[in-house]
């Protein structure tokens, strides 16, 4: 098949495909093949470094157009100058053909008009020769004459006939001349026809060649664009392929992992299932078990609540029976009943009033004793203060008293008797507190309430005033927080709100102070009372830790008592303050012994006798004075009366 | 339509009304079992030849709008070139329809200068050939009129390359000049005149361009002068038919022998024309006095494009246009060729070319310029910015004055082209000016690099 037919495909440059004869598809065919390695091979040998030159391709593609353009434009240009050439020496040709026809125009009417005017005096000499010739009277004269005019008539007739046959000529002339313009000009035409042919031929082949320069270079260009393309194309897909490659080596490994993966969950799944089902079946059976309990049950219930049901409605007729006699004794008793109410909201309006009237008289009461209590409180503090007021007065008489009485003692001893005075042991300027300072107490409820709470040891100070309450520091501290906790309600909840922000030493403490104010708890002592009972509370069981659960029952308790305990407390008070500032007074007023007393005495008897003495030694003392006095006196009227010059009659006059 | 309800009513009854059924038994029959080789396809489907029927029967029922445009386009291909064309005209607008008509009639046409409308070039050349062969006083005018109607809307041009003059009576045939005896004569000689054109200028209300001639083609040795004859009423009627088309772009009379009398009165007729936009008068005998009226005419209308090529202007002529031409703002082109300016009139052209800023193209080749033309032209190179192409061929410019244009050539940077054949100048000089043109050229194409230089 191969060689066999040459012919058919040299006949045919082209072999079809579509051809009807099939040797010639089969040429075509392997035309194609032949072709298509043959691509391939030029691009294998033409590959190296041309990706490189595809940038300059590009350029040298758009140069060659760029050329092509330039080298047509000026080949229309040469051809269309080539073309109008023959026009323009048409034109020439034209306008020297016209030149010259009016030059020869010119020289023709200049000519014609030479000729007029000579042949017009031509005339005129004939013309008056005419007149001569008229005179003349002898005939050879007249026929020479007659001759001669005709010679001239002649002469003007040849010239006007050299002129005619001259323009003759002329006309013949530029009829030929006009015949030969003619031709030269259809040469022309036919020439430029020809060149323009020409130009066209010249300019089409040129067209094509530009064409086929501008194809080629756009071929090359494309053909290394494609070989570029396709290079990067292989590579691209051989990276594709190997990418697929391992894609798929990897599907292929996570296939078999999760295939054996499957078959473990499978087997797994297997075990559970049949785990559960057995599970399920025993259960099952439990529980068709239990259905016929259940139902057993449910028929014995059923068999009593039919014969429950029996009874109930046995009862239900009784009870309508018994509902009806009760309705009837209903409507009975509603009568009754609202007699009865009619009464009773006569009776309400009635209470009403009275009820008013007396919460009157109650506000009038709690007024009064409101009033009173005011009165009482302002009375009781005035009694106070006077009390205060004469207590300070008294001590300050007192202390006067006591420093003089001492400073007597002093002077007695030191200036009376000459013996080293002592003071006495006792400090005299001790200050007795008045019974109304309370406040300082209170404070140290708190303070030691504080103390404790800090852990401080005070304990024997807290002993010493718990008054024989053996309450150690560490059960009073834990009393104290319990209190805290437990008697939280006591706080105001404002209180609580802003003790929020605070430490909680502090908060403990201003806790217990507003607990101890609600429970009326001022005094040291009170708190250790307070602490002893709570601790000792449960009385019949043994003193162990409080439980925080009794705290409020002993709270209430312990206030109950006090209550009732606080009334006679607070009228002791004052009787007790007196008592116990007693020795104190007494001390005072024995700030003189006894045997000082005596000696004061003794010495008093002394100087009384010591003071008569003097008494007398200065009466004598003045007496003596006296009569000097009287001595002096009576010297100075002597010598008066002895040194006057005029004695005799002035002494006469004076006397 | 249905295809398979086509081929059951074509079962039905007979495919063509008229045939004799016996003439064809096997078409009556639905089956035809004996013949393995009959099928279905070769019965003819009744909408082709509905289709068929219509396309024979179109000249008397042309049914076109109401069909479906597929079977419209079956129609159009089928239908014959010979119809009446007061039927086709307004009916059809199918370019292959009337490309075939054209091709029938003509042969090979060139569609591109109509406008690539077969329509068009269909009509307007029929209507040409229709006015070519018009013979006044013989043919009758309604051979024209019945065409207007039917072609007003697709005519946009008429080269109308010949006019025949009226067919006279032997005695009248006389050499004299046909001018004053027809003006003189008046009613005696009534045939002297051509075809009427106001009977239709008015009546195309799309025509853009007429080209005339008043002349006859081809007539060989039967050459007489009145064969040529643009007679006086001939100008006046064309002039007032010519005012009446409001439409006219471009106007040609050449080789017509249009001399200074007729131009003035065609010019009477053209001022203040609203559209007219090109004026050629080229080959005629157009004097000064022309050359005045065509100047008068340049101020007072919008004409672009003015040619009196091959006239006898001479240089008072091309003084008035000059004068003109240095007051206008639409003139774009003018060409004087093949006059006789001299060097008056290319003075006052330079002169003028100075003050105007519109002009691109002027062409005064074959006008016996001299020196002092080209040293005045010089001034023009080196002043004017808005000329870009001049001729000045056959000129005896001589070898100073090509100097003087090198010398002006020099401070010009717009001009593209300058025409110097021809005109004695020196080879130094034209190199010169040749290589300033190609280095303005190559600055407008630079200029214009995204569109492609379309020289």
């Amino acid at each position: 098949m191969s060689g066999t037919e040459p012919g058919p495909t040299d006949e045919s440059a082209f072999p079809s495909l579509e051809s009807g004869d099939p040797a010639e598809r089969i040429a075509a065919r392997r035309n194609r093949r032949a072709a298509r390695t043959e691509a391939k091979r030029r691009q294998e040998q033409g590959d190296p470094g041309e990706n490189l030159e595809v940038q300059a391709e590009v350029r040298r593609s758009l140069k060659q157009v760029e050329l092509s353009k330039q080298r047509l434009l000026k080949l229309q240009t040469d051809g269309l100058e080539l073309v109008s050439n023959i026009q323009v020496a048409g034109d020439t040709f034209e306008s020297q053909r016209r030149s010259e026809l009016r030059e020869a125009c010119r020289l023709r009417l200049q000519k014609m008009e030479e000729e007029v005017k000579a042949s017009q005096e031509k005339f005129e000499e004939v013309s008056r020769r005419w007149r001569t010739t008229a005179e003349l009277q002898i005939p050879q004269e007249l026929s020479h004459a007659v001759n001669t005019q005709i010679e001239l008539c002649s002469s003007i007739v040849q010239d006007k006939n050299t002129l005619i046959n001259e323009l003759h000529q002329e006309l013949k002339s530029s009829d030929e001349r006009y015949v030969k313009d003619r031709k030269r000009q259809a040469e022309m035409v036919e020439l430029m026809v020809v060149r323009m042919e020409e130009q066209i031929k010249s300019l089409i082949k040129a067209y094509r060649e530009e064409l086929q320069e501008i194809e080629s270079s756009f071929d090359e260009e494309q053909t290394c664009l494609l070989e570029g393309n396709l290079r990067r194309w292989e590579e691209l897909l051989k990276g594709q392929h190997d990418k697929e490659l391992e894609a798929a080596q990897e599907r292929m490994r996570r296939k078999e992992e999760f295939g054996s993966l499957l078959q473990r969950h499978r087997v797994e799944g297997t075990e559970q299932f049949n785990d559960v089902k057995e599970q399920l079946e025993t259960t099952m059976q439990g529980q068709q078990q239990q259905l016929e309990q259940n139902k057993a049950t449910f028929q014995l219930n059923q068999e009593k609540l039919e014969y429950s049901l029996q009874q109930l409605k046995r009862q239900d007729k009784e009870s309508s029976v018994i509902k009806s006699q009760q309705k009837r004794q209903i409507i009975r008793l509603q009568d009754t009943l609202n007699k009865l109410k009619m009464e009773c909201t006569n009776q309400e309006k009635e209470k009403q009033k009275v009820k008013q009237m007396l919460s009157e008289n109650y506000r009038q009461v709690t007024q009064q004793v409101r009033d009173r209590q005011r009165k009482m409180r302002h009375f009781s503090a005035v009694d106070a203060r006077h009390y205060e007021e004469v207590w300070r007065m008294n001590e300050k008489e007192i202390h006067a008293l006591v420093g003089r009485a001492l400073d007597l003692d002093r002077i007695i001893h030191q200036q009376l008797l000459g013996l080293d005075w002592t003071p006495p042991d006792t400090p005299i300027t001790q200050h007795v507190e008045p019974i109304t300072s309370r406040s300082h107490t209170a404070s140290s409820a708190l303070q030691m309430a504080a103390l404790v709470l800090k852990g401080e040891g005070r304990e024997s100070a807290a002993l010493e005033t718990g008054g024989g309450g053996g309450v150690p520091v560490k059960t009073m501290k834990s009393v104290l927080e319990m209190l805290c906790d437990e008697a939280g309600f006591l706080v105001e909840r404002k209180l609580s709100a802003l003790l929020a922000p605070l430490e909680e030493e502090e908060r403990r403490l201003v806790k217990l102070n507003s607990i101890f104010t609600a429970l009326g708890i001022e005094h040291e002592d009170e708190v250790l009372q307070l602490a002893e009972f709570l601790t000792k509370f449960p009385e019949a069981e043994d003193p162990g830790p409080l439980h925080p659960g009794d705290v409020l029952p002993a709270l209430r308790v312990f206030t109950a008592r006090r209550r009732s305990a606080r009334v006679p407390a607070g009228r002791d008070a004052a009787a007790t303050v007196p008592q116990r500032h007693a020795p104190c007074w007494e001390n005072m007023a024995d700030i003189i012994s006894q045997s000082k007393l005596a000696t004061w005495n003794a010495l008093e008897k002394a100087l009384l006798k010591y003071h008569s003495v003097l008494q007398e030694r200065s009466r004598l003392l003045a007496e003596t004075r006296k009569v000097q006095q009287q001595n002096t006196e009576l010297r100075m009227l002597l010598h008066q009366y002895t040194d006057s010059k005029v004695n005799a009659e002035p002494a006469f006059s004076s006397k | 339509m249905n295809v398979a309800m086509d081929r059951l009513t074509v079962r039905m009854d007979p495919p063509v009304p008229g045939k004799i059924p016996a003439a064809d038994v096997r078409k009556m029959r639905r089956l035809v079992a004996e013949d393995p080789e009959w099928s279905l396809e070769v019965v003819p489907l009744l909408t082709h030849l509905c289709l068929q029927h219509i396309v024979q029967n179109f000249a008397e029922n042309p049914l076109l709008d109401r069909l479906l445009p597929r079977h419209r386009a079956r129609v159009l291909e089928k239908l014959p070139p010979s119809l009446p064309l007061h039927v086709t005209a307004n009916l059809i607008s199918e370019e292959r329809y009337w490309k075939k008509c054209c091709m029938e009639r003509w042969g090979l046409c060139d569609v591109t200068t109509y406008g690539d409308s077969w329509k068009r070039m269909f009509f307007e050349r029929h209507l040409e050939s229709i006015i070519e062969l018009f013979i006044p006083d013989v043919t009758d005018p309604t051979t024209v009129l019945d065409m207007v109607p039917l072609c007003k809307n697709y005519v946009k041009r008429l080269k109308i390359s010949q006019l025949l003059p009226p067919i006279r009576e032997p005695r009248d045939i006389e050499e004299e000049d046909g001018v004053d005896t027809a003006s003189d004569m008046g009613d005696d000689l009534p045939s002297i005149d051509h075809f009427d054109f106001g009977i239709l200028l008015d009546k195309l209300a799309r025509l853009e361009e007429l080209h005339l001639a008043y002349g006859v083609k081809g007539c060989g040795m039967n050459f007489e002068w009145n064969l040529f004859e643009f007679s006086f009423r001939d100008c006046e009627s064309l002039g007032k038919a010519l005012k009446s088309c409001r439409t006219l772009k471009v106007l040609r009379i050449h080789q017509s022998r249009v001399d200074d009398e007729r131009c003035r009165l065609l010019v009477t007729h053209l001022l203040d024309h609203p559209s007219l936009s090109e004026l050629n008068l080229s080959h005629n005998v157009i004097g000064d006095r022309g050359a005045r009226a065509l100047a008068k005419l340049l101020n007072r209308s919008q004409l672009k494009a003015l040619n009196v090529y091959d006239n006898q202007i001479r240089g008072h002529g091309a003084k008035a246009l000059a004068s003109a031409l240095s007051k206008n703002t639409t003139l774009l082109s003018l060409n004087l060729c093949l006059n006789c300016v001299g060097d008056e009139g290319g003075q006052a052209a330079a002169r003028a070319l100075l003050k105007n800023g519109t002009l691109v193209t002027l062409h005064l080749e074959a006008n016996y310029m001299t020196e002092p033309t080209a040293s005045a032209l010089s001034r023009v190179f080196s002043q004017n910015t808005t000329l870009r192409s001049i001729k000045l061929c056959c000129n005896r410019l001589g070898v100073d004055g090509g100097k003087s244009l090198e010398e002006g050539m020099s401070r010009n940077s717009t001009l593209l082209e300058c025409d110097l054949r021809l005109t004695e100048i020196a080879q130094e000089s034209l190199c010169s000016i040749g290589q300033i043109l190609r280095g303005n050229r190559k600055r407008l194409q630079r200029r214009q690099t995204p569109e492609p230089s379309s020289e």
